[in-house]
């Protein structure tokens, strides 16, 4: 399988740590080792920026990844990440600096593990002699020792397309200044639409094909066909077996790009919003992990209508380290 | 001495030998999986995508055993 991910240098401390505290006490923390896994996300928005600098040229080319803790000392650290072509000459394709503020979402995620309701998440650059950077520097195992360890090489990708988009119905626009945006083909919006209308007593969800879509100065995830997820589903669960996910995995390949949900106006009398909550973040954290696109996660509720949807279906994707809202469209 | 590899989805590899065999499968996979970034919770499949036991003892499995550590969704 060709990946996004993959070796990275990382001559300096590239460790985020996470606290949840509540109160004044801290009650979760997560140690973040940017160099071996919390930097999925900005590897593959610098990939799809780099490789939009000149598609034609740089598509599939082998490239190199450096990432810096930035402002260690200062109030507000960044993450910088450049990407480099790995090929000689050796030209700095496309850079993005990122606050780790962004992996608050990790904490978010923490909590709602811990079943807390009232904290707050900080989030802070260690010292290198922290003992929980030395404990993940030092990983020994008692049980298995691990002699090879291998990250496919880095490639910058060759599935997306620069053919202009056509004309598109905006269905909903949310925040502006992202550089992903979400479009649906006509024929998965349609499903999406008509199993939200239809739906009233099971939650149900859907792995996405897609492909990435090059344009300009915007990078667009654009769902193409909806594959039902195998699940056992009840109304307040969706539960997908890992080898249900692995046979969709490879299934789908290069072309599994997102997922998209669909739950009930209200549990128990709670109304619901068509937002992620913390089990879709963590499913979106691992089918990241899964895949070479950006994950797209658009949620709607039972009973969605097309005339209803402005209000009633959102989109999602992570989005500098954060899940965040994009905008979603429709090509028509 | 045995040998194991075990890999995720986006084509980390993890291959090292048995240390303890009486140790449990998914112990020893759920540390792998954090290590890689993972999180959440998980099934071991083998390459055919067949469900592993993870109170599988190591040293019940074949020498040379390729390991996957799919993730299990669970959005609700």
């Amino acid at each position: 399988m060709e990946t996004n991910h993959g070796a990275i240098n990382t001559p300096t401390n590239t460790h985020v740590l996470v606290l949840v505290v509540r109160g004044e006490k801290v009650a979760g923390r997560r140690i973040l080792d940017l160099a071996r896994g919390g930097y999925r996300t900005l590897l593959k928005e610098l990939a799809y920026r780099a490789v939009a600098t000149d598609p034609a040229r740089l598509a599939g080319r082998p490239w190199r990844f450096n990432l810096e803790l930035e402002g260690i000392d200062s109030d507000n650290p960044h993450v910088r990440c450049e990407a480099w072509l790995k090929e000689r000459p050796q030209p700095l394709l496309a850079a993005i600096s990122v606050p780790v503020g962004n992996f608050a979402w990790v904490g978010v995620s923490v909590a709602r593990q811990l079943k807390l309701e009232d904290y707050s998440v900080h989030v802070a650059v260690p010292d290198p002699d922290h003992p929980l950077v030395r404990q993940s520097q030092n990983w020994e195992d008692d049980d298995f020792a691990v002699s090879f360890e291998a990250e496919p090489d880095l490639r910058l990708p060759t599935n997306f397309s620069t053919e202009p988009l056509g004309p598109r119905e905006v269905v909903r626009r949310a925040e502006e200044g992202t550089w992903l945006k979400c479009v649906f083909e006509p024929e998965a919006w349609t499903t999406f639409l008509a199993a939200a209308a239809a739906e009233t007593e099971a939650e149900r969800g859907w792995l996405a094909a897609a492909r990435m879509h090059l344009a300009g100065d915007a990078c667009f995830t654009v769902v193409e066909e909806l594959f039902e997820l195998p699940a056992q589903a009840g109304q307040y669960f969706v539960h997908t077996q890992g080898r249900e996910f692995f046979q969709s995995h490879r299934q789908l390949g290069q072309r599994l790009g997102g997922y998209l949900h669909l739950h009930p106006r209200e549990v128990d009398g709670t109304a619901l919003s068509p937002s992620p909550s913390g089990p879709d973040v963590t499913v979106a954290w691992n089918l990241e992990a899964a895949s070479t696109l950006w994950p797209v996660l658009p949620i709607a509720m039972f009973g969605t209508r097309p005339e209803t949807c402005r209000t009633d279906v959102a989109a999602h994707a992570f989005v500098g380290g954060r899940i965040r809202e994009i905008d979603l469209e429709v090509a028509q | 001495m045995k040998t194991l590899t075990f890999k995720t989805l986006d084509g980390r590899t993890y291959t090292g030998a048995v240390k303890n065999g009486a140790a449990k499968l998914g112990s020893v996979a759920s540390r792998l999986a954090s290590r890689a970034g993972l999180s959440g919770t998980f099934e071991l499949v083998d390459k055919e995508g067949v469900s592993l036991d993870p109170n599988t003892p190591l040293e019940d499995l074949p020498d040379g055993q390729e390991i996957a550590i799919a993730s299990e969704l669970t959005p609700a």
